[in-house]
C-alpha cells in the first residue's frame, strides 16, 4: 500500500484532512477513498464534503 | 525458513445504510470470510489477501488490522483496532472507525453519526445468523463513487423532506434488519433485502440493467440490492442476492452467463494464522 499524501481542508481550530487520492476519483484509489464516504468509513464534516466535492468538480473540469 | 508470526483480517461489507450513512442515519456492517493474511518471515513482511481492492470491501482496514497485530506481536484486540485506526487515520485522513472496529472485532457492527463530532458504535452479538447470501458483480459502475455521491448531496439538497422520508425509511430496514440479528422481531430477511433495494433506488443509485436483474431475481422469488455506492449508468458494483432456494437463484445465474460466488457473513475479526 503506497502512502498517501494528506492535505487540509478544514480551519486552523478544525484542521481536516483527506488524502490526495480524493481529488482523483477516477482512480482505483480516489474510488476506494469516495465509496469509503458512501458507506460510513470515512466521515467529513458537511461543509467539508461540500468543500471537497466542489474541489474535485474544479479540478474535473 | 522461519516462519514468526502470522495473522489475518477479514473484509467487510455494508448489509445496510450506504448513502444514509453520510446524513446521521444508521448502517449496518459485517464481517465477511474473504480474508488478509500479514505474516512476517525472516523479519520482512508479507501480504496475501483475496478482498476484493477498490470494491468497499475493507481491503485497506483489513490490511492496517492484520499490519498491526503483526506489529504488536500479540492478539491484544483493543491495541490492534486503537493502532489500526491510526494507520487509516495517516491513510484516509479521517476514518470513521467502521472499518478498523469491524476488520478487529468481526461479527456486526452497528454504527451511526450523531454528529461532526460523536459516533456511536455497537458491535452486535447476534442470537441467529442471517441466511446464505451471496455477492453478484455487476461490474465496474461507469461513473466514479464520488459522482455517486455528488449525486446524492444534490438530490438531497434539491428535496431535502422527501429524501428525509427515504432515508428514515432506510433507517427502518437498518433496524429491522438488526431486529433480525437480535431476534426482536419476525421480520423476514428477503422483503428487507427487497425494500432496501427499493429505497436505493429512490436514491437513483443503480441503474437501470442492474433493476432489470434484480427484477428478474424478485420474479423467482429471490431478492437482491446493491452494497455500497453503485453506479446508475451501466453497472452498480456489488449487489447482495439471497433466495431460499438457491438452486432457482443458480439456474437463473447460468441462464444469464453470470458470475456469482458464496460469502459468509458475520465472520471471525483479526485472528492468529497457523
Amino acid at each position: 500500500m503506497k502512502e498517501n499524501k494528506l492535505f487540509d481542508i478544514g480551519s486552523s481550530e478544525n484542521p481536516v484532512f483527506v488524502p490526495s487520492d480524493a481529488l482523483n476519483p477516477e482512480t482505483d484509489e480516489g474510488r476506494e477513498y469516495w465509496e469509503g464516504i458512501a458507506t460510513g468509513s470515512v466521515v467529513l464534516p458537511d461543509e467539508s464534503l461540500d468543500l471537497l466535492l466542489k474541489m474535485t468538480n474544479e479540478n474535473k473540469s | 525458513m522461519k516462519i514468526n508470526l502470522k495473522f489475518s483480517a477479514p473484509g467487510k461489507l455494508i448489509i445496510s445504510g450506504e448513502h444514509a450513512v453520510v446524513y446521521g442515519y444508521p448502517a449496518l456492517v459485517t464481517a465477511t470470510d474473504k480474508r488478509l493474511v500479514a505474516e512476517k518471515i525472516n523479519g520482512k513482511a508479507k501480504i496475501s489477501s483475496n478482498i476484493p481492492i477498490g470494491a468497499g470491501m475493507g481491503s485497506s482496514a483489513a490490511f492496517a488490522v492484520a499490519k498491526s497485530a503483526l506489529k504488536l506481536g500479540k492478539l491484544d484486540l483493543e491495541e490492534i483496532c486503537s493502532l489500526a485506526y491510526k494507520l487509516e487515520k495517516v491513510q484516509h485522513g479521517n476514518p470513521s472507525g467502521v472499518d478498523n472496529t469491524i476488520c478487529t472485532y468481526g461479527g456486526y457492527l452497528w454504527y451511526r453519526k450523531e454528529s461532526e463530532s460523536l459516533k456511536t458504535f455497537k458491535n452486535i452479538t447476534p442470537k441467529r445468523r442471517f441466511p446464505k447470501i451471496y455477492l453478484l458483480n455487476t461490474g465496474k459502475p461507469e461513473e466514479s463513487t464520488k459522482e455517486m455521491v455528488t449525486h446524492v448531496s444534490d438530490i438531497y439538497r434539491n428535496r431535502k423532506p422527501y429524501y428525509d422520508g427515504v432515508f428514515k425509511e432506510i433507517e427502518k430496514v437498518t433496524k429491522g434488519l438488526l431486529g433480525y440479528l437480535l431476534k426482536d422481531n419476525s421480520s423476514d430477511f428477503g422483503e428487507m433485502i427487497k425494500l432496501n433495494e427499493s429505497l436505493l433506488e429512490k436514491l437513483g443509485v443503480v441503474s437501470s440493467s442492474t433493476k432489470s436483474l434484480i427484477r428478474a431475481i424478485e420474479k423467482i422469488g429471490g431478492s437482491a440490492k446493491i452494497t455500497g455506492a453503485g453506479g446508475k449508468v451501466s453497472a452498480s458494483g456489488i449487489v447482495i442476492v439471497y433466495h431460499s432456494e438457491p438452486e432457482r437463484l443458480m439456474k437463473l445465474i447460468k441462464e444469464r452467463k453470470l458470475s456469482i460466488s458464496s460469502v459468509r457473513i458475520g465472520e471471525e475479526g483479526v485472528r492468529i494464522e497457523k
